[in-house]
């Protein structure tokens, strides 16, 4: 071995597998929260927010998700654009000589999910010290109520949700045709207002026999990570022929089942 | 650094690399060869990106079809795709920092330093922070080239690097690479023959998949010698003949008895060897 073999391979760039994915997790957050989906997306949770301050049963839907429909998709837009941007971008056989595989890459990616996860826990933190207050109740029509601090937790995992399955198609179907269709699908579908399902399970007069669903957050939760799980799985699978992967994606579907079974 | 021995691809029928056998040191070895020839296909193979369909490969020492091995010649590798692919929204800085991340700089300040010296090395430090779409094609070329320098590779595959630059650039390139070469591997294919004449210490000329020339540059233009005249007159018999800036009239081929004879080009030399295959290449 040459000696600027030896110099090559100790440097730092050989380093191991989770830290260059850590490295790559963060530059693609940075682009996730920079995109301008996302951006858009913020913009219209932040307004629709505003709009229903102080119409209280409409602000507390608000809380519980499905102000963050839109978030969600704008953060699905984002995680498909960037999923699919080497295939777009004409750019594999670039990214074919390099050191670091299709898989790291797609993890990065869902890891980056995290940032656009925060900015959604950040402003349902907000959202929820004004509508709540810190004595923990809000007033809903002729009731106080005192909602579980599980309900607003559902918004970040709503956002994820999205996040993963733009991850999921970005991979699995890499055409730039296919963004505003599937957006639109997302927004309009079923699927979209399945995922932050209205779970408010403290307002009892929306209990059985109302048109909302309505189910304990906490199935919620397993129902949202259940998505989230399946939509990674599938992302990895893509590049990852691991039988820990499948796992995942199956123990994902288990989850959504359970969720939707006893939520 | 580099040996194949006997290495085909074929595309269905179609047979790109009809055995090539050659052995690359140290140094810079230009591919020449018109389109079709099999250069980019055997420059794929060198980066790594396609398998061959037979024969051997071994890059660096290493084994190309090992998972692992493939692994460590990535790290020790830059690759200049023909068309690299670049992602337009991105700034030069976040292009080559993200391909940096990718070839495994995990810690953020090393990082920045070795990007910030790639990028001053193709002379782009001033627009480092424009977006790609925003920036001529001779730029994009050399944050191609950026990228590729990288950690100094020991094995730097080339296609076409000097496309689209001006004569300044091209210039500035060809003593970078040369740079390169003193530590490295380079290897670039090219349609410019004055690239290969200034640049590389061995020349090979591939025509139909195989190797038609290996030898060093002078030794391609030898092939010419005595067969290069000029007149004033465009005169029958000549492979090749074209008007030149002083109005005498160049041809290439067997010269008739007292004809001006004068001293061969690289570029005479392969015409002279590939003869009418290697005009469509010269058009281009």
């Amino acid at each position: 071995m040459t000696a600027t073999a030896v110099v090559l391979e100790l440097t730092p760039r050989v380093a191991t597998r989770r830290r260059i994915v850590s490295a790559l997790a963060r530059l693609e957050a940075l682009r996730i929260v920079r995109h301008p989906a996302f951006l858009l997306a913020l913009l219209g949770t932040v307004y629709t927010l505003v709009q229903e301050r102080g119409a209280d049963m409409q602000q507390y839907w608000m809380l519980n998700g499905q102000a963050f429909v839109t978030l969600g998709v704008g953060t699905f837009l984002a995680a498909f654009l960037n999923a699919s941007r080497v295939h777009r971008d004409r750019a594999d056989e670039l990214y074919a000589a390099l050191p670091t595989c299709a898989g790291s890459r797609t993890g990065a990616l869902l890891l980056s999910l995290a940032a656009a996860a925060a900015v959604a826990a950040l402003m349902t933190t907000v959202a929820w010290l004004l509508a709540v207050g810190t004595d923990g109740r809000i007033a809903i029509e002729l009731e106080t109520l005192a909602p579980s601090f599980w309900e607003p937790a559902q918004v970040p995992l709503i956002v994820a949700a999205f996040g993963a399955l733009g991850v999921a198609f970005g991979r699995w179907t890499p055409q730039p045709a296919l963004a505003p269709l599937l957006t639109i699908a997302l927004w309009v579908g079923p699927l979209a207002w399945s995922i932050p399902w209205v779970s408010m399970h403290t307002v009892p007069y929306l209990g059985s026999g109302s048109d909302w669903v309505v189910g304990p957050p906490g199935w919620h939760l397993l129902f949202l990570a259940g998505i989230i799980a399946t939509a990674s799985g599938l992302a990895l699978l893509r590049d990852v022929r691991r039988a820990e992967v499948a796992a995942l994606a199956i123990g994902g579907v288990a989850a959504i089942v359970v969720g939707l079974a006893l939520g | 650094m580099i040996s194949t021995d006997r290495l085909t691809k074929a595309y269905g029928r179609k047979l790109a690399l009809a055995g090539v056998t050659l052995d690359i040191d140290r140094g810079i070895t230009g591919l020449l060869g018109p389109n079709g020839a099999g250069k980019t296909t055997l420059l794929r193979m060198l980066a790594t990106v396609m398998r061959p369909s037979g024969g051997e490969l071994r890059l660096l020492g290493r084994d190309p079809r090992d998972t692992d091995q493939r692994t460590a010649i990535r790290r020790r590798l830059g690759y200049l795709p023909q068309d690299p692919g670049f992602h337009q929204h991105f700034t030069a800085f976040e292009f080559v920092d993200y391909i940096a991340t990718l070839k495994e700089w995990a810690d953020r300040d090393a990082r920045h330093v070795e990007v910030r010296r790639v990028l001053r090395a193709v002379s782009l430090d001033d627009v480092a922070h424009r977006r790609i779409r925003a920036l001529s094609g001779g730029m994009r070329r050399r944050v191609a080239l950026a990228q590729a320098l990288l950690g100094s590779p020991e094995l730097l595959v080339l296609d076409e690097p000097t496309v689209e630059l001006d004569p300044q650039q091209r210039l500035h390139v060809r003593e970078l690479i040369s740079e390169a070469a003193e530590a490295s591997a380079v290897v670039l294919s090219t349609h410019q023959t004055e690239d290969v004449a200034a640049l590389c210490s061995r020349v090979v000329v591939l025509c139909d998949g195989a190797v038609a020339f290996d030898g060093p540059p002078i030794a391609l233009a030898s092939l010419a010698q005595g067969r290069v005249w000029v007149s004033d007159e465009r005169m029958s018999g000549a492979t090749v003949a074209w008007r030149t800036g002083d109005g005498l009239h160049r041809h290439v081929g067997d010269a008739p008895e007292g004809a001006r004879i004068v001293a061969p080009t690289l570029e005479d030399g392969y015409l002279m060897l590939l003869g009418s295959a290697a005009l469509p290449a010269v058009a281009a």
